[in-house]
C-alpha cells in the first residue's frame, strides 16, 4: 500500500470516529422528529423509531390558530436577509477605517468598539426596549434589522484582524497607480477579505436566524414572529407540550442555515494554493 | 531615498495614506459611530445609571448610591462562587474549544474528497444552538439513563446510574463539553484565516524540503496568529458571557454549582426583579473582562505576526 | 344626472358609515403563555368573541412559558402592558405593588363581571381593602398521581383519601422491595417549596403568615412565619429516609426532570408522583396508561388541612389600558360564556363557574373528567388559600431548593439546613 493511500485512510478514519461522537445527538433529534407522539421520552434511546410517522411535521407545521410555520419562515427570511446584507458591507467599511486609516481619536474609539462587547446584553435589554418603544418601533422589524446596518463590534473586529493580514505594499502599489483611500477599499481590500466576508455572511445569517430574545421583546403579533420564536410557542412545562411537533420544526428550522453553510463554505477552501494575495 | 524627498512627496501628494486623514477615517467608521450613538450608548449609560438604583423593572427606580456595589463585594457569597465558576469555565473551555477548532480546521483545509461534507456535518452541532431541543438532547446523553452510561455499561461493564448533568462534581463539565461540541464558529474563522494564507509560502517551503510540522509551526501558526488572537479574545469574552447553555440545561443547579456569572445576573434581573443589582453585576463583569482583554492585547505583539500593523 | 347623483350619494353615505364603524372599533390586546393546544383553543375563543362583539377587535399576543415574564417586565417598564394579561398567583403581588393592574372590584359590583359564578377566593385582600386584580381562569390543586396497576403489582393497597405520611412511606417501602421500580422521585411531595408549605399548613402555620392569614398583608411581613425549626427537620428527614432506603429515586435522577413528560412516573420508573391537577392530561398522555389522582397525605395529628385550591391562572387588566370596558367584556366572555368554554374545555383548570362546569361535564374526556372529579374531592379536604406571598418569594424558593439539594447530597444536616433557611429568609425579608 502506498504511503499516501494509508494517509487517506487514516484521515477518513480519524474524522469518522470524531464525527460519530459529534453527530449522535443530532441523529437523536432527527429520529425524535419521526417518532409517534408520546414515545419520544419513553423510548428515548432508540435511534430508529418503532413506527415512522410524518404526523409531527404536519401538526407542527400547522402552528397556532391558523398562523402556520410558512409564515414564520417567511418572516425569518425577511429579517435575516436584510440584517445580513446590512452587516456585511458596513462592518467591512468600519473594519477598514480602523485598520488602515489614521485619524484622531482612533484608539479610544476602537476601545469603545471592543468594550460594547463586554457588557452583558441582559441589562441593556430593558433600557433598549424603553428607547425603542419611545420612538414607536414596537411590533415592527425595525429594532431587529436597522441596528444591523450600523456594523456590529464582533464583525468590525473580525474585519480589522483580517485586513491587517493583507500586506500594506498592496495599498502602496495601488496608491502609486493613483488610487485613493476609497478606491483602495473597493479594489484592494474587499476582494482580499472574501473569506472574512463569507464568514460574516454565515455568522450573521445564523445569529439573526436563531435569535429569540429580540423578536420576543419587540414583536407582538404572531403573524410577524420568526421561526425562532415560533419554536418557543410549543412549550409550557406545566401543560401538554407537542414535543414531536417541536422537534420536527426544529429540524426544519436548521435547514436554511445548513443550506447557507453548504453553499458558502466551498469558498473557504477552493484553490488554496492558487489564490492568495496575488489572485 | 532620502527622508526629505519622502516628505516632499507626501506634501505634494493629494492622497496621503500614512498621514492623518480624519475625514476619510470618520466616513469609514461612521456606520458604527452613528449606530453606537443611536442605539448603544443611551442604553449603556442608562444601565450604568440603573446600577446605582434599586429598580424592579416594573416600578420606578430609586437611588441607592453605591449600595449595590458594596453589597456585591461584602455580603454576596453567590457573587463570589459564580465568579469562581465562570473563571473555571472560561479558562478550561476556551483553550480546549480553540484547540479542537484549530485541529479540525487544519484537517478540513485539505483538498480531499468529502471534505465539504465533513465540514458540514461537524458544523451542524453548532447551529443547533441553544434551543430547548439541545437541553433535552443533552439530558439524553448525560442523564442517569443516558447514552454515556449505556456506553460505559456496554463496553466496560460499569453499572453507573449517575446523572452527569445533575451531579455537583460533573455538571459543569457537561457544559464545558457542550462548548467544545459546538466549536463551529471558531473553526469557521480559522478556516477563513487559513484560506487567506498565500499558497506561495507553502510552495516555497516545499522547495526548501520542509515537513508538515515545520510548515505548521513556521508558516501556518504565525500567518494565522491575527486570527488566533481574534478567536482567543472573542472566545474569552463569550466564555465569560456564557448564559444560554447553563440556562436551558442546568438552570444553575445543583445548588448553584453551574451558576455562571451571567446566569446569576439574569436571575437577579428577571427572577428576583432586581435590575439595579443586576446592572451593577454587569458593570463589574465589564471591568473584569476588560482587564483580561487588555492583558491579552498587551501580549499580542510578542506572538502575533501582522503583515501590516494598524497604527493608532 | 339624477341617477348619477343618487349613486354618488349612496357611495358617500356608505363610505361614511363604513368609516364610522371602523372608527368605532376598539382594539384590545390579550397576552397569555401556553403550549400549542392552549394557543389554538384561546385563538378560537377570540374569534367567537369578535363575532359576538363586532365593535371590539382583539390582538392576541401569545408566547411559550419561556420568556413570557421577561417580555411582560419589558412592557411594564415601557408602560405598554397588554390590556388583558394572563397572570399567575406568584407574580401578581409585584404588579399590584407597582400599580400596574386595574382594580376590577367595581366591575364585579356593577355586574359586568358575573359575580354569581365567581368564587370568593378570587377577591383578594390588599391593604385591607376588598380589591380584585385578577379573574380566575380555572381551579387547580396539588394531588398525588399514581399508577394503580403498579401498586397492584407491588401488592400494595390503593390510596384512600385520609391516608397519612406514614402510610405513604410504608407503601413506598413495599413498592421498592417488591418490584424493580421506585415508589417516587426523591421528593416527599413536590420538587419545590410548595410541598413543604403544605406540611406547614397541616401543622397550623405558614411560611410567612404564621398562624393567622389575616394578621397582616404581604407587604407587612418581616420575618419567617413558623417558630419551630423541627417542622423543617421532620419533613425533610422523611424524604431523606426514603431516598436512603432506596424507596425514592436518587436526587440526581429526580432533579433531571424539568417537564411533566420526563417524570419518572411517565417513564415507568416510579409508581407515583405529585403534580398540579391540570398537569394530569400531560402526565397521562406521556405515561400512556391509566393513572389515578388523589389528595396529598395527611399529617397524623394535623391541625388544619394542607391542601388548597388555587386559581391556575388569572386574567388581569392593565392599569394603562385605554379600553378597560372592552377588556372586561372579553374576560367575562372568557369565563362565563358556555360555548366559549366548550372550546376551552378546562385546559387552564376547572372553571370556577358552576354553570360552565355543569355544561362541560357531559363532554369531558376520561382524563379531564378525572381532574374535575379531583377538584370535587379536594374541596372536601382543603383549607383556605394563603394570601399572596411577598414579592421576594422567588428568592426564598431559590434558597430552599439549594439547601434541600445539599441535604440530599449529604453536605448539610436537616438541622443545619433549617437554621440556615430561617436565617436566609429573614435576611431576604429584611432587605426588601
Amino acid at each position: 500500500m502506498e504511503k499516501s493511500q494509508l494517509k487517506t485512510i487514516l484521515y477518513h478514519l480519524l474524522i469518522g470516529i470524531i464525527g460519530i461522537a459529534m453527530f449522535y445527538p443530532v441523529l437523536w433529534m432527527l429520529s425524535s422528529s419521526f417518532k409517534v407522539e408520546g414515545t419520544i421520552f419513553r423510548n428515548a434511546h432508540n435511534l430508529i423509531p418503532e413506527a415512522f410517522t410524518l404526523s409531527n411535521y404536519v401538526s407542527g407545521w400547522a402552528g397556532f390558530g391558523g398562523t402556520h410555520f410558512g409564515i414564520f419562515f417567511r418572516n425569518s427570511f425577511i429579517i435575516t436577509l436584510t440584517a445580513t446584507a446590512g452587516q456585511i458591507f458596513t462592518s467591512a467599511a468600519v473594519g477598514y477605517g480602523f485598520a488602515r486609516i489614521k485619524f484622531r481619536g482612533k484608539a479610544i474609539l476602537f476601545a469603545l468598539v471592543i468594550s460594547t462587547l463586554l457588557l452583558p446584553q441582559q441589562v441593556v435589554m430593558i433600557p433598549q426596549y424603553i428607547m425603542f418603544s419611545f420612538i414607536g418601533w414596537i411590533n415592527s422589524y425595525k429594532p431587529l434589522i436597522l441596528p444591523r446596518f450600523f456594523a456590529m463590534p464582533f464583525f468590525i473586529f473580525l474585519m480589522y484582524q483580517f485586513i491587517q493580514g493583507i500586506p500594506k505594499e498592496l495599498d502602496e502599489a495601488a496608491k502609486i497607480d493613483g488610487c485613493g483611500v476609497y478606491s483602495i477599499f473597493f479594489k484592494i481590500i474587499l476582494p482580499n477579505i472574501k473569506p472574512a466576508l463569507i464568514t460574516t455572511f454565515i455568522f450573521q445569517f445564523y445569529w439573526t436566524w436563531q435569535d429569540f430574545f429580540g423578536p420576543l421583546l419587540y414583536l407582538q403579533s404572531a403573524n410577524k414572529y420568526p421561526v425562532s420564536l415560533g419554536l418557543k410557542l410549543f412549550s409550557d412545562p406545566s401543560t401538554v407540550t407537542n414535543w414531536g411537533g417541536m422537534f420536527a420544526m426544529s429540524v426544519l428550522s436548521l435547514l436554511p442555515v445548513l443550506v447557507i453553510f453548504i453553499v458558502f463554505q466551498r469558498y473557504l477552501v477552493e484553490g488554496i494554493s492558487t489564490t492568495g494575495l496575488k489572485g | 531615498m532620502s527622508s526629505l524627498t519622502e516628505k516632499a512627496k507626501d506634501l505634494f501628494s493629494s492622497k496621503k495614506i500614512k498621514e492623518y486623514d480624519n475625514l476619510a477615517g470618520f466616513i469609514f467608521i461612521s456606520p458604527w459611530l452613528i449606530g453606537f450613538i443611536a442605539f448603544t450608548i443611551i442604553p449603556m449609560i442608562l444601565s450604568l445609571g440603573v446600577s446605582f438604583t434599586r429598580y424592579d423593572v416594573i416600578s420606578a427606580p430609586e437611588w441607592v448610591g453605591l449600595k449595590n456595589y458594596i453589597d456585591i463585594f461584602t455580603v454576596d457569597s453567590t457573587f463570589r462562587s459564580s465568579i469562581k465558576i465562570t473563571f473555571f469555565y472560561a479558562f478550561v473551555s476556551v483553550p480546549l474549544r480553540l484547540a479542537f477548532a484549530l485541529f479540525l480546521a487544519v484537517l478540513f483545509n485539505q483538498k480531499r474528497k468529502m471534505v465539504g461534507l465533513y465540514r458540514t456535518l461537524f458544523y451542524i452541532p453548532s447551529v443547533i444552538g441553544g434551543s430547548v431541543a439541545v437541553a433535552v438532547m443533552w439530558r439524553q446523553l448525560f442523564g442517569s439513563s443516558g447514552a454515556l452510561n449505556s456506553l460505559l455499561n456496554a463496553f466496560f461493564g460499569m453499572d453507573i446510574a449517575r446523572s452527569w448533568i445533575r451531579h455537583p462534581q460533573s455538571a459543569l463539565w457537561t457544559l464545558i463539553f457542550l462548548a467544545i461540541w459546538q466549536f463551529g464558529s471558531p473553526m469557521l474563522i480559522f478556516l477563513a484565516g487559513l484560506k487567506q494564507i498565500p499558497g506561495s509560502l507553502y510552495e516555497a517551503a516545499l522547495i526548501d524540503g520542509a515537513n508538515w510540522w515545520q510548515k505548521f509551526f513556521k508558516i501556518t501558526i504565525p500567518m494565522l496568529s491575527p486570527v488566533i488572537l481574534f478567536n482567543l479574545i472573542m472566545q474569552i469574552i463569550s466564555g465569560f458571557m456564557m448564559f444560554t447553555q447553563a440556562y436551558i440545561i442546568t438552570e444553575g443547579g445543583p445548588f448553584d454549582q453551574t451558576l455562571v456569572y451571567v446566569l446569576y445576573l439574569f436571575r437577579r434581573a428577571f427572577s428576583f426583579y432586581e435590575m439595579g443589582y443586576a446592572s451593577a453585576l454587569a458593570w463589574i463583569l465589564l471591568v473584569i473582562v476588560a482587564i483580561i482583554t487588555v492583558i491579552i492585547f498587551k501580549t499580542a505583539p510578542h506572538w502575533v505576526y501582522y503583515e501590516s500593523k494598524g497604527e493608532f | 344626472m339624477k341617477k348619477k347623483s343618487f349613486v354618488l350619494w349612496v357611495t358617500i353615505s356608505l363610505v361614511l358609515m363604513f368609516s364610522i364603524s371602523v372608527m368605532a372599533q376598539t382594539t384590545i390586546s390579550v397576552a397569555w403563555w401556553g403550549s400549542q393546544d392552549r394557543h389554538n383553543r384561546t385563538l378560537e375563543v377570540i374569534e367567537m368573541f369578535e363575532e359576538e362583539y363586532p365593535d371590539i377587535n382583539v390582538e392576541p399576543e401569545f408566547l411559550g412559558f419561556d420568556g413570557y415574564w421577561e417580555k411582560m417586565a419589558a412592557q411594564a417598564a415601557g408602560r405598554n402592558l397588554p390590556d388583558v394579561m394572563q397572570h399567575g398567583y406568584g407574580l401578581i403581588p409585584q404588579y399590584i405593588e407597582a400599580d400596574l393592574l386595574l382594580d376590577l372590584a367595581p366591575y364585579v359590583e356593577s355586574g359586568e363581571i358575573s359575580r354569581e359564578y365567581i368564587d370568593d377566593t378570587i377577591v383578594y385582600q390588599n391593604n385591607g381593602s376588598e380589591s380584585m386584580y385578577g379573574v380566575n381562569l380555572g381551579y387547580n390543586a396539588i394531588g398525588l398521581v399514581y399508577d394503580p396497576a403498579m401498586l397492584e403489582e407491588a401488592g400494595v393497597e390503593d390510596f384512600e383519601p385520609g391516608y397519612t405520611y406514614q402510610d405513604l412511606m410504608e407503601k413506598s417501602r413495599k413498592i421498592a422491595n417488591n418490584t424493580d421500580f421506585y415508589a417516587k422521585s426523591s421528593y416527599l411531595l413536590l420538587d419545590n417549596i410548595d410541598g413543604f408549605c403544605t406540611f406547614l399548613r397541616q401543622n397550623g402555620t405558614d411560611l410567612y403568615y404564621g398562624e393567622d392569614f389575616a394578621s397582616k398583608t404581604f407587604q407587612e411581613i418581616e420575618e419567617i412565619g413558623y417558630d419551630d425549626d423541627q417542622l423543617f427537620v421532620k419533613f425533610h428527614e422523611m424524604e431523606l429516609e426514603m431516598v436512603e432506603a432506596g424507596a425514592f429515586a436518587p436526587i440526581d435522577r429526580s432533579s433531571e426532570v424539568t417537564n411533566v413528560e420526563e417524570d419518572l412516573l411517565a417513564s415507568g420508573e416510579a409508581a407515583m408522583s405529585a403534580i398540579w391537577s391540570n398537569q394530569l392530561v400531560a402526565m397521562e398522555r406521556a405515561a400512556d396508561r391509566p393513572l389515578n389522582l388523589t389528595i396529598l397525605p395527611k399529617y397524623k395529628d394535623q391541625v388544619a388541612e394542607g391542601l388548597f385550591l388555587q386559581p391556575s391562572q388569572y386574567f388581569s387588566v392593565a392599569s394603562n389600558s385605554e379600553n378597560p370596558d372592552a377588556a372586561v367584556k372579553f374576560i367575562n366572555f372568557f369565563v362565563d360564556n358556555v360555548e366559549a368554554n366548550k372550546v376551552l374545555m378546562g385546559e387552564r383548570g376547572v372553571p370556577a363557574s358552576a354553570k360552565v362546569r355543569d355544561a362541560l361535564i357531559p363532554l369531558l374526556d376520561d382524563t379531564t373528567a378525572k381532574t374535575f372529579d379531583y377538584i370535587d374531592l379536594a374541596v372536601e379536604h382543603s383549607g383556605p388559600i394563603a394570601p399572596p406571598y411577598p414579592e421576594v418569594h422567588n428568592q426564598t424558593m431559590q434558597e430552599y431548593d439549594n439547601l434541600r439539594e445539599m441535604m440530599f447530597y449529604g453536605l448539610i444536616t436537616p438541622e443545619e439546613a433549617a437554621r440556615q433557611f430561617r436565617q436566609k429568609v429573614n435576611q431576604i425579608l429584611a432587605n426588601r
